[in-house]
Formats: C-alpha cells, sequence, structure tokens
C-alpha cells in the first residue's frame, strides 16, 4: 500500500467513524449518535420533549405567529407528515420497508371527496370514511405484499400500489381520471370551519389527534411485539408471537392513518387528484420520514415539515427543487442517518454533557456503565439461587414410566438426493435431560427443525404432551408450552435484556394485543425474575447486542424460559463459550432444569457436557436413530463407538 | 377474411411486443447484472438509460444520421453513461451496499430526482424528436392485407441486438475469469476478497458494466422516435417489473420476463386501451403471489 493509498485509507476510516460506522439499521445508527456523549440520554429525553412540545406549540399558534401566509403550506406540512408517519409505523417500527404507500393516501382523498360528491354524507362521516377505506384496502393488500420479505415486499407493495393507481386512473367515471375530483359543495369542512385559518386548525386538530393515537400505539405492548419484529423477525416467531398477523395489523393501522392524512389534504386542496397514489408521492413520505429521523417518533412529521417548507422556498426561487431535494436526500441517508431529529438529540445531548454529572450527583447513583459489560467478557455471571429463593430440591426423579413429554414417528425429511431426517422415533420423558448426538450432518438440527415447525416434514408425526402438532407453527407450539434457543445466538439485538425477557413473556400471553397502556405489573416482575435466574439483573438495560457471548446466551435461556416453557430445545447452547463459560453455563441449565422440573432436549458436541449432564441419549448417524438409551448404555455401544466416538477421539 | 385480419392484428401486436421486449431487456439485463452482484436496487438505472438518450440524440444532432455515425453514436453515448456510473460508483453507491434496504432505495432515488433536474437544466422541458439511421429505415411485411410495414427494422434490429447482449453477457459471467469472481462475489464478497480479488474494483466493473447497458439500451430503445424527460421513471417501473418477475439477480429471468411484460403489454393496449399498465402490474401481482421469489430467483435473495 502506498502513501496516498493509506491516506485515502485513513481518511475513509476517519469518514466511517464520524458517519458512526457502517450502520445496518438506522435505529442503531440512532442509538451511536445518542452514545457519543456519555450516557445522558434521560436530559436529552427530557430535551426532546420539550422540543416537541414547543414544536406543537408554535405549529397550533402559526396563523397568529407567520400571519396566514404560512397557512396554506402548513395544512399541506401536517398532511404529509401525517403521511410520513403512518409510513414510519411499518418503516421505523416494524421493520417492512413499503414503496406503495401512497396508494392508501390516496383512497383516503377519493374516500372523502366521492362520499360527499356523489352521496351527499356530511363532511365528518366522509372524513371518518377515509381511514376506514385506506385500512380496508391494506389489509387485503396485506394478503398479497406480505407473502415478500424485505426487499421483495418493498417491490410487491410498489406493484400492488402502482397497480391501485393504474386502476384508479382508468376508472374515470369514479375518480375523474386524469383531472381528479374537485368537491362540488362550496366548502368540504364542516359548518364551523369558515375561514382558511379555520380550515388549518381543523386540520391541525385532527392529525394532533391521530399523532396521540399513534403515541398510544407506538408505546403498547403491542408497539413492543412490532419492534421485536423489526428486531428479529425468528426471535419474534419463537417467543409465540403470530408474526404474520401483527404484521398484517401495522399494515392495516397504517393504511388508516394514510388514509386519513390523504382525507384531510384532500379536503384541505379542494381536490382529490391521482397523482396522489402515484410511487413518487410514496417516495416523498419515505424522503419526509427520513429527512426527519425514522428513529423517532415526531422525526416524520418534522420531516414533512421540512420538506414541505423547503419546497416552498426553494420553488419561489428557482427550478432548481428536484435537484436540492435530492442532495439533501444524499447528505442525510449519507451523513445523518438519524436524520434532523436524530440530529437535534446529538446537538441537545453534545449541549447537556456538562450538566448531565451535576444531574446525576444530585438525583441517583450512576447505573452500571454498559463499558463495564464489556470489559467483563471473560467473567462468568451465575446466578446466587439462593438469593432468589429458589433452593435446589433434591433431584427430581425422572418420570421414566409415565407418557413421553414428546414422541417423534418416523419423521423423515428429504432435501433433494439427501435424506437428512430418516424414519427418526424416539420419546422424550418428563423431566429428564436428554441429549442429542451425532457427527456434523447427522441431521440433528434438521431434527429440531421439523420439531419445531420451521420446516415441514415428508413424513412421520410429533407429539407434544399427547397432542399432534406436526407442521404446527412456531408460534403456536411455544404458546403450547415449548422453548427453542438456536445454534446462532437470535435475540432482539436492540431492545434491552430487560425487554427481550418481557416481549417472550407478554407474547406468549397474548399481552402484546393490547394497543394501549404499557405491561402489567406481573408481567414486568416476571420478566424481571427470569433475568435474576440467570444472573443479568445487572444488565437489564443493556442492549442485548452489547452483552458478552456468554451473557447472550445466558440471555437466549431466559427468553426460553420466559414462554413458561415445559419442554425447551437447546441447539448447541455452549457452541462459542469458553471452558469456563461452558461449565458456568451447564450448571445454569442444569439447576434450572431440576428446580423446575423442566424437560431439556439439548444437541451438543462437547462429550464431557453431555456424560456429565444428559439421563439419556439419542445417537443420530446419517439422519438415522443409532442409539438411544441412558450414557452408560451408549457409552458402551460398540457402533455408536465405531460410528462416532471412535471418529471424534481421532479427529480430536 | 375477417378472422384472418384479426389474426393479423394479434400477429403485428405480438411482433411489436417483441421489439419492445428486446428494449426493455436492454434496460433490464444491466439492472439484474448490478443487483446480482451488488444487492443494491437501483432506481437510477433509468435516469442512466434517458442520459443514453439524450446524448445519442446531441451527437447525432452533430454529426448526423448516418449507418456508420449510428454506430459510433451509440458506442460513445454508452461509454460516456459508464463513465457517469463510475462517478456515481466512486462517491456515493459504494457507500450503500452494506446499508438497509430502505437506505440504498432512497439514495437511488435520490439520484433520479438528480439527474431528473439536471437533464431539465441541460435539455429543458420540451421533447426531442430524432431521425432514424439508413439501413433501419422501413418495414417488412409478414401478414398481408395492408400496404404498411407491420414489422419495422428498427425493432429487427433491437432484438437482434438485444439477442447479442444475452450472448455476451452468459459469455461474460460463466466462460471468463471475471464472470466466475462477479458469481464468486454474488455469493460471498467477503470470502472473494481472501482469496486476492479486490472486490472494490471488481463491484466497480460491475456497477460500470450495468450502466453500460442502460446507456446503450437509452441510445437504441429509448432515443427511438423522441425523447422527454419522463422516460426515466417509464422506463425503470417496466425494468422493475421485468427483475422482479423474473427473480431479482437471474438474468434467465430478465429475458423470459422482458419477453412476457413486452407481449402482454402489447396485445393489452388491444383489448383494454387504458388499462395496458394495470395489466403489466396485474402480471407482477400474479406472478409473485404464486413465486413470491420470481420466475427463477432463489428464496435466499
Amino acid at each position: 500500500m502506498n502513501r496516498t493509498e493509506t491516506q485515502a485509507r485513513v481518511g475513509e476510516l476517519a469518514f466511517a467513524k464520524w458517519v458512526g460506522a457502517v450502520d445496518r439499521d438506522f435505529q442503531r445508527g440512532l442509538d451511536r449518535f445518542r452514545r457519543v456523549p456519555a450516557a445522558s440520554n434521560k436530559l436529552v429525553d427530557y430535551a426532546t420533549w420539550v422540543m416537541a412540545a414547543t414544536g406543537i406549540v408554535v405549529f397550533g399558534l402559526l396563523p397568529y405567529l407567520f400571519g396566514s401566509g404560512t397557512v396554506l403550506t402548513a395544512g399541506d406540512a401536517l398532511t404529509i407528515g401525517l403521511f410520513a408517519m403512518s409510513i414510519n409505523l411499518l418503516v421505523g417500527t416494524t421493520g417492512l420497508v413499503t414503496f406503495g404507500h401512497a396508494a392508501f393516501y390516496g383512497i383516503g382523498a377519493f374516500a372523502v371527496t366521492i362520499a360527499i360528491n356523489d352521496h351527499g354524507w356530511p363532511p365528518l362521516a366522509a372524513l371518518a370514511f377515509a381511514p376506514v377505506a385506506g385500512a380496508v384496502a391494506a389489509f387485503l393488500s396485506g394478503f398479497i405484499v406480505l407473502r415478500g420479505r424485505e426487499l421483495y415486499f418493498g417491490l410487491l407493495t410498489l406493484g400492488v400500489g402502482q397497480l391501485l393507481w393504474a386502476s384508479a386512473h382508468g376508472w374515470e367515471s369514479l375518480t375523474g381520471g386524469d383531472n381528479g375530483l374537485t368537491f362540488l359543495t362550496a366548502s368540504p369542512y364542516p359548518g364551523f370551519v369558515k375561514t382558511t385559518n379555520d380550515s388549518y386548525w381543523f386540520t391541525y386538530i385532527v392529525v394532533l389527534l391521530a399523532v396521540a393515537v399513534l403515541y398510544v400505539i407506538t408505546r403498547s405492548p403491542f408497539g413492543d411485539a412490532l419492534r421485536g419484529i423489526r428486531e428479529n423477525r425468528r426471535r419474534a416467531e419463537f417467543t409465540g408471537l403470530w408474526v404474520k398477523r401483527y404484521e398484517i395489523t401495522a399494515l392495516t393501522l397504517a393504511g388508516a392513518f394514510a388514509g386519513i392524512a390523504g382525507g384531510l389534504f384532500a379536503m384541505f386542496e379542494s381536490h382529490a387528484s391521482q397523482d396522489q397514489l402515484y410511487w413518487t408521492t410514496s417516495a416523498q413520505g419515505l424522503i419526509a420520514a427520513l429527512i426527519g429521523g425514522i428513529g423517532s417518533f415526531l422525526g416524520p412529521m418534522a420531516g414533512g415539515f421540512f420538506y414541505w417548507f423547503l419546497q416552498d422556498f426553494v420553488v419561489s426561487k428557482t427550478r432548481l427543487w428536484d435537484l436540492v431535494i435530492g442532495l439533501v436526500v444524499l447528505l442525510v441517508a449519507l451523513v445523518m442517518p438519524g436524520g434532523l431529529t436524530g440530529f437535534l438529540r446529538f446537538l441537545a445531548a453534545t449541549v447537556l454533557a456538562p450538566f448531565e454529572r451535576v444531574f446525576r450527583r444530585t438525583s441517583e447513583p450512576a447505573a452500571p456503565a454498559p463499558a463495564e459489560a464489556e470489559a467483563s467478557e471473560e467473567v462468568v455471571h451465575l446466578p446466587d439461587m439462593a438469593a432468589i429463593g429458589e433452593r435446589p430440591v433434591h433431584e427430581a426423579k425422572p418420570a421414566l414410566n409415565g407418557p413421553p413429554i414428546l414422541e417423534m414417528k418416523g419423521l423423515s425429511k428429504r432435501f433433494g438426493g439427501l435424506v437428512a431426517v430418516d424414519d427418526v422415533s424416539f420419546e422424550v420423558m418428563p423431566g429428564t435431560v436428554h441429549a442429542i448426538i451425532g457427527p456434523n450432518g447427522a441431521g440433528k438440527t434438521t431434527l429440531f427443525n421439523l420439531i419445531t415447525g420451521l420446516i415441514p416434514s415428508d413424513t412421520g408425526s410429533v407429539f407434544f404432551e399427547g397432542h399432534d402438532i406436526t407442521h404446527f407453527a412456531p408460534w403456536r407450539l411455544i404458546k403450547r408450552g415449548m422453548g427453542r434457543s438456536f445454534q446462532q445466538t437470535n435475540l432482539f439485538w436492540a431492545l434491552s435484556s430487560f425487554n427481550n425477557t418481557l416481549l417472550a413473556a407478554a407474547s406468549v400471553k397474548d399481552a402484546t394485543r393490547k394497543m394501549w397502556g404499557g405491561h402489567s405489573d406481573d408481567l414486568r416482575e416476571g420478566a424481571l425474575a427470569q433475568l435474576k435466574r440467570v444472573g443479568l439483573e445487572d444488565f437489564a438495560d443493556v442492549p442485548a447486542s452489547e452483552l458478552s457471548h456468554g451473557d447472550q446466551r445466558s440471555l437466549e435461556l431466559a427468553a426460553a424460559l420466559a414462554v413458561d416453557a415445559r419442554l425447551i430445545l437447546l441447539d448447541e447452547f455452549t457452541a462459542g463459550l469458553s471452558p469456563p463459560e461452558t461449565r458456568a453455563a451447564v450448571a445454569l441449565v442444569e439447576r434450572i432444569a431440576r428446580t423446575r422440573g423442566l424437560t431439556v432436549l439439548f444437541i451438543e458436541h462437547d462429550m464431557a457436557v453431555v456424560f456429565g449432564f444428559a439421563d439419556r441419549i439419542t445417537v443420530l448417524h446419517r439422519g438415522r436413530v443409532l442409539a438411544d438409551g441412558p450414557p452408560a448404555e451408549i457409552r458402551a455401544n460398540p457402533e455408536v463407538q465405531l460410528a462416532y466416538l471412535g471418529e471424534t477421539e481421532e479427529a480430536s | 377474411m375477417l378472422l384472418g385480419t384479426s389474426g393479423a392484428i394479434y400477429g403485428i401486436q405480438i411482433l411489436s411486443g417483441l421489439g419492445s421486449a428486446a428494449g426493455l431487456f436492454l434496460v433490464a439485463s444491466g439492472l439484474t447484472l448490478i443487483f446480482g452482484a451488488l444487492r443494491v436496487i437501483n432506481f437510477a438505472h433509468g435516469s442512466l438509460y434517458m442520459i443514453g438518450a439524450y446524448l445519442a440524440i446531441t451527437f447525432s444532432g452533430k454529426i448526423g444520421f448516418g449507418n456508420y455515425t449510428f454506430f459510433a453514436t451509440v458506442l460513445v453515448a454508452s461509454i460516456l453513461v459508464a463513465l457517469i456510473g463510475l462517478a456515481a460508483e466512486v462517491t456515493v453507491f459504494r457507500r450503500i451496499y452494506q446499508r438497509t434496504v430502505l437506505t440504498q432505495l432512497i439514495v437511488t432515488f435520490a439520484f433520479v430526482l438528480i439527474i431528473g433536474g439536471a437533464m431539465r437544466q441541460v435539455y429543458g422541458t420540451q421533447a426531442k424528436l430524432t431521425g432514424t439511421p439508413p439501413f433501419l429505415k422501413g418495414g417488412v411485411h409478414l401478414f398481408g392485407g395492408s400496404s404498411v410495414p407491420d414489422f419495422s427494422i428498427y425493432q429487427i434490429f433491437l432484438i437482434a441486438l438485444a439477442g447479442v447482449v444475452a450472448i455476451a453477457l452468459w459469455a461474460i459471467l460463466y466462460k471468463t475469469n471475471l464472470g466466475r469472481d462477479i458469481r464468486a462475489a454474488v455469493s460471498d464478497p467477503e470470502l472473494l476478497s481472501y482469496s486476492g480479488v479486490n472486490v472494490r474494483i471488481l463491484f466497480t466493473g460491475v456497477f460500470m458494466l450495468g450502466c453500460f447497458f442502460a446507456g446503450l439500451a437509452g441510445a437504441t430503445y429509448g432515443q427511438q422516435g423522441g425523447v422527454d424527460l419522463t422516460i426515466d421513471v417509464q422506463v425503470i417501473l417496466r425494468a422493475f417489473v421485468i427483475i422482479v418477475i423474473g427473480g431479482l439477480g437471474s438474468l434467465r429471468g430478465a429475458l423470459v420476463a422482458s419477453i412476457l411484460v413486452g407481449v402482454v403489454e402489447a396485445l393489452g393496449t388491444l383489448w383494454v386501451p387504458k388499462a395496458s399498465l394495470v395489466i403489466v402490474f396485474a402480471v407482477l401481482v400474479a406472478v409473485l403471489a404464486v413465486r413470491p421469489q420470481g420466475l427463477f430467483g432463489t428464496r435466499t435473495a
């Protein structure tokens, strides 16, 4: 590498650092911004509240403060802001990147216009019809668009949105085709709205109400479930969330809010046009959301204002609006991933940092800084069983005679020419610790995936506590009392440890269907108890992504347990742990299993763990059950030694 | 006679559909190539296509529509578009490969706005008309009963060009070392970089190649008859539909889907003149409802 190249590289690295490294996620990018000047989140939160409140008051008094001239722009900005917020419910909260949301915005606009023009509805009833129309359209589209994930979802929404636009465009008798629809009545507003200022206030109040409702939904347990889905779809399914149903609910809600926004826009402009359904309107809403900040609640609204007022200003001076907004978008996307609100929070945090210490000293003792967690990479967090009042009882005798808790009958799975799992039948007895071993490629993880419904089996069936659960979706199994951890750690990364367990505890009880208020105290206490059980109570507020690998495994166990599992499936629970961490983890699982009468079915490569821990062992080899019995029997089995143990001993 | 005539109408429509399918494939091939290697959906691909069309018109306005100058014009325009692609890749695009889908879509959309705005400043909003080089004038009579030729030479030329591009791309991807590297980069760029390949330059090269095809499509299919400043969005929507139906990143899929979309849209104009676009998107939604990963796509894409 020559000198200039090195310089370029250093410059690039510095640039990357400045940007906040390559962010995988806007939320995380925003978090990075937040963390820069110490952990002054609480103060910054107050500052954010003050800024938001100021904004709300200023725009309420806008006609008085800046005269009626700004009202026309501000009214449009309010509606595009609400539209951007409805997009953000999908993009920012749920992680669904939609590119066709304008369809529901436009449908709301036409719903109001058609209800008033063709059916003579009173204005308020017509406006109330807008969210209904938007929601119904969004709900129906969900059955198509939710078949795709990520990029395909985005492109499907684009396709469905354009289909709706093209339909509106072609259906001239209803929508007026290219000309759109203009209100036939003198005013689309109720009688008490007389002046332009009145219509602005009408818009303002309806938007404020809608935003308040949206706020309650976003902060509710339901909102937590959506954030869980955003962070880790698979984990969400394995905490008992019927993900599709939550996604379609979010889509419907977003459609309703877009519908109100579109209806208000049509009333304010006295006109509904098919342009409102066009994909560039979706892009406009996304741009507003992005500029304002996707990681914060009011960000998209701020972005809507910024977009509309900047447009007003630029268009009045030049013809370069496209160029200007394009450059602004580039700048925000590359340099300020948190958007305007992220930047404001960053500013506030920087300005408030000196006051942070004063604030801390007078109020509360400092919580353990996340830095400590990083430093303690090798420290093993063992729970203190006595402290949490769960005395280890004498080893509960495994019920070897009763009905099995889990029973597999002739399970088979074929991938093309490879038979991954071949006619596997065995039983797991309640209260036992049951190991599955076998060389790589023996079909162990595939077997787990068949049991937990991640992939459908070709033949055979699975019974859990006597019920046939073959082909059950994961969330249904979780609700019946099964928990699972994965070979690769699988958590809600940006959520705190506490929220990881809380979400698991809440979703399995369907408490996440609640769209208002918070989680009940019972649930919160239960989630904290689960954290204590695995020794992570001091790290309750630390995001899962910042825990050490060993603690992440413990947290995954806590989340798997929080669903009140009676049977838990652990896939290479000790993978990637250091020897002391492995010992601690095994001791932890064993204690929990013995004290709670939990049945454990685990895949493991470490023979010391297997033989020191398991009551019973099933050996898989090339997809078939080679042996099944107590450890001593397995150890003595010559076939197993030949096929498996001998192999590993030679290898290691 | 009546049946014969309507049969001929369908035949003519299908042929003209194949003509636009060829043009659409030229656009979609570059788009799907870029997505396949870089995992970025480039909204600005249609804008690069538009630049290609305008550049071709500017040059031929200067040097005229001769048989040889036509090829020179097309080549120069395509290369210039590839160079514009180089500049965009080095300054912005390479910074978004690892970003979220949202950032990628919005950033490339920002380029649509910037390029559209810049083009309006340079060329104005008036549509530009073009001529046709002598050897591409006229048409052939495949179906009797009309004095007007029913299949233009230009369309035959486009179909031939699309064929050449398809074969060339296939040869590059599957018969050369470069193609092997590109295919390796698709599955694991990090691993490829450990085996001594400069992935950054490879990506820049792939991006330029994709842009070259965008320019080529613009200079041939795009400038046909005349251009205005809306062709970027018109063509990118169809190109999206094509690469999504075909399966993102699949060249074969792009070819099949181009024919499907070209012919369906041509026949659609015959059946329901107002709703041909509805039909295109309906085909998209129908295909994806059955195969969410597209015709030739893989689920992991």
